[in-house]
């Protein structure tokens, strides 16, 4: 070979061309480094990879065509025999509204409390999340003399963000400027608060954190300097001062911000010498379901407070199959829609049995989508306990440890509920997975990484009454 | 042509056969080692990108992550051992069984990198335990061998001189 090379040189370039294609197969490097644009740039490529999922499914469909079982409509009685999931939403209802008819002792009596839910929520700033909440409710439907202040519980969250009459129309949403919103050329709303400390309450100013801080809010102009650079590493509580003559308006007295968080240097001492004061909000954006607008009045008839998960929005009446599939959840759904028009599907949407869900679309499009149950390993979710105690609904976020059979377990975000076992829910709204919907019991235990939750989540025998949910407010939204 | 639509629409069945085996043996067979270990060492090399692709999209169609991470969690392994063609000339089944137990400790942590680092769940828990290494250095080359003899995987052989 080698002396035929020597004779005919171009011989000898080809093959080294071809071993040099396969030592470095320039094709593949280039695909692997679409890939790695498409993982940065998932839209670029989105429409591309969903015509060749839909092409790939076809002989899927053809068969769940033959062997998928057609839903029934899930009436309520059907529901009711099915499984508790109805009932436990109601309980939720009932006890979210009750929370939403509590005052908070600051709060003056010529106010009555409107629960409203969150409808989406703004851009994320950073680890603070959200900095907007839009509500489910037009900024017309508002009385006269609202205040501004919103709360979650008797949780400040924010306020309400002043009219923009030349860029809102008329059906414009409410929005809630929440702690943390922090926009270019325009004033924080500064809060006067104390800090609940051991020796007595230490009277500060809560504002916005830098977006390089570890916390969204942080404590300035300390009343007692000294006593501010002894603080310690304790988290006390951080609650409105409701100064009497703030310029900002009046705020109540006592309502919660959130939880102190000290950062600075430990000495060899042990003691903490602090270099800046935080705060920690009580309620972080991604688990607000609902807030609470004051409206002035003694028994103002609001907006319906809490309607029923399903309630605004599409159900798609499926056809499932079940696919085998080999990681730990070990079951995926194929399912079909009854009728392809308008039937477009979107990852990341609800699959629900009655009022219970039963997992998310993992891949979607014209008229079908994949299904995995509830509890895949990575995803977090907004939760809301419902305790067994009695107390009011707690929402959170958590993110989904494993599956195992029917057991579930998530990583809860911040301090374990009081009461270790009740009932779980989705909370906080996200797209195409409405909030309220019924998760089961729920047993909460702490362990050295946090605490976590152990939830029974039953797939539904039944898989006749499967239908797959789309959010009313995204339906005009480009495919 | 035909290779390539057989393989297209049967990628999906391929990973249902895996779940379904998954289900009623006690260990799990990863049939994607087996399809990486083809590429790796059998196809052609012009072929790979395209079998590749095939592959990820019929994965992320039933597992976790978009087609992006479960192309890059079967690229980039058999990007690494596609050079070992020319070294190991015989490909005999020890060279088989160790290019398995190199696709079966890979694959796994760069599906979870990518995954995290767009913010995906991808579920890696099964297939990062010793056991499951194994079992893949051991399964995957018989996996492979017999998916050789099926028809959309000899039209993408190599043809060697």
């Amino acid at each position: 070979m080698m002396s035929r090379a020597r004779r005919n040189p171009s011989f000898g370039q080809s093959a080294a061309a071809a071993q040099g294609r396969q030592v470095f197969p320039v094709a593949l490097y280039a695909s692997l480094l679409a890939a790695v644009l498409a993982l940065v740039q998932p839209a670029a490529l989105r429409a591309v990879e969903s015509a060749c999922a839909t092409l790939q499914v076809l002989p899927l469909r053809a068969q769940g065509l033959l062997s998928g079982r057609v839903a029934r409509a899930a009436d309520d009685a059907e529901v009711q025999r099915i499984d508790g999931a109805m009932r436990a939403v109601d309980a939720l209802r009932a006890r979210r509204l009750a929370a939403a008819r509590r005052r908070p002792a600051g709060v003056p009596l010529g106010f009555v409390g409107w629960s409203v839910p969150v409808q989406s929520r703004g851009v994320e700033r950073g680890r603070a999340g959200a900095s907007e909440l839009r509500l489910a409710l037009p900024r017309s439907a508002l009385p006269a003399g609202t205040a501004p202040w919103v709360t979650v519980g008797d949780v400040l969250i924010g306020f309400l963000a002043p009219r923009d009459e030349a860029a809102d129309g008329e059906d414009a949403a409410a929005c809630v400027r929440l702690l943390h919103a922090a926009e270019r050329g325009v004033l924080p709303r500064r809060v006067p608060a104390w800090i609940a400390a051991d020796d007595g309450p230490l009277p500060v100013v809560v504002e916005p954190a830098s977006s390089i801080d570890a916390h969204p809010l942080r404590c300035v102009l300390p009343a007692d300097p000294y006593r501010a650079a002894t603080i310690g590493a304790g988290e006390p509580e951080v609650m409105t001062s409701g100064l009497v003559d703030d310029p900002l308006g009046p705020l109540p007295r006592g309502l919660r911000i959130g939880k102190l968080r000290v950062e600075g240097y430990r000495d060899a001492a042990g003691h903490v010498v602090p270099v800046g004061l935080f705060v920690e909000p009580a309620s972080p954006p991604a688990s607000i379901h609902s807030v609470v607008l004051w409206v002035p009045g003694e028994r103002a008839a609001g907006p319906a407070p809490v309607s029923r998960p399903l309630a605004d929005g599409t159900l798609f009446t499926a056809r499932s199959s079940r696919l085998p599939v080999a990681s730990s959840v070990r079951v995926r759904w194929f399912v079909t829609t009854e009728v392809l028009a308008d039937a477009w599907l979107r990852e990341g949407a609800a699959l629900v049995h009655g009022e219970r869900l039963v997992g998310v679309l993992a891949t979607a499009g014209l008229g079908y989508g994949v299904v995995a149950p509830f509890g895949q390993p990575g995803r977090s979710w907004p939760v809301t306990l419902l305790p067994g105690d009695g107390g009011p609904p707690i929402d959170r976020t958590a993110r989904a440890l494993r599956r195992e059979g029917t057991n579930v377990v998530l990583a809860l975000d911040g301090p374990a509920p009081g009461a270790r076992q009740g009932l779980a829910f989705t909370g906080a709204s996200i797209p195409d997975v409405p909030a309220g919907l019924f998760l089961g019991a729920y047993v909460a235990s702490d362990t050295a990484d946090g605490p976590v939750l152990d939830i029974d989540h039953v797939t539904p025998e039944d898989e006749s009454a499967l239908a797959i949910f789309r959010h009313a407010e995204r339906e005009g939204e480009a495919r | 042509m035909i290779g390539w639509f057989l393989w297209f629409f049967l990628a999906p069945y391929l990973f249902l056969v895996e779940g379904l085996l998954a289900g009623a043996l006690p260990f799990r067979i990863d049939l994607a080692a087996a399809v990486c270990l083809l590429a790796a060492l059998f196809v052609r090399t012009g072929a790979v990108p395209g079998f590749l692709l095939c592959a990820a999209l019929g994965r992320a169609l039933l597992e976790d992550g978009d087609t992006a991470v479960h192309f890059l969690s079967m690229g980039i392994p058999v990007a690494v051992l596609l050079p070992a063609r020319l070294a190991f000339v015989e490909r005999s089944w020890t060279i088989q069984v160790l290019c398995a137990a190199f696709l079966a400790l890979t694959m796994g942590p760069v599906a979870s990198f990518f995954a995290e680092l767009s913010r995906q769940p991808v579920d890696v828990a099964a297939a990062g335990s010793w056991s499951a290494v194994l079992v893949t250095a051991l399964l995957a080359p018989a996996a492979a061998g017999a998916l050789r003899i099926l028809p959309p995987f000899g039209l993408f052989a190599e043809r060697r001189a």
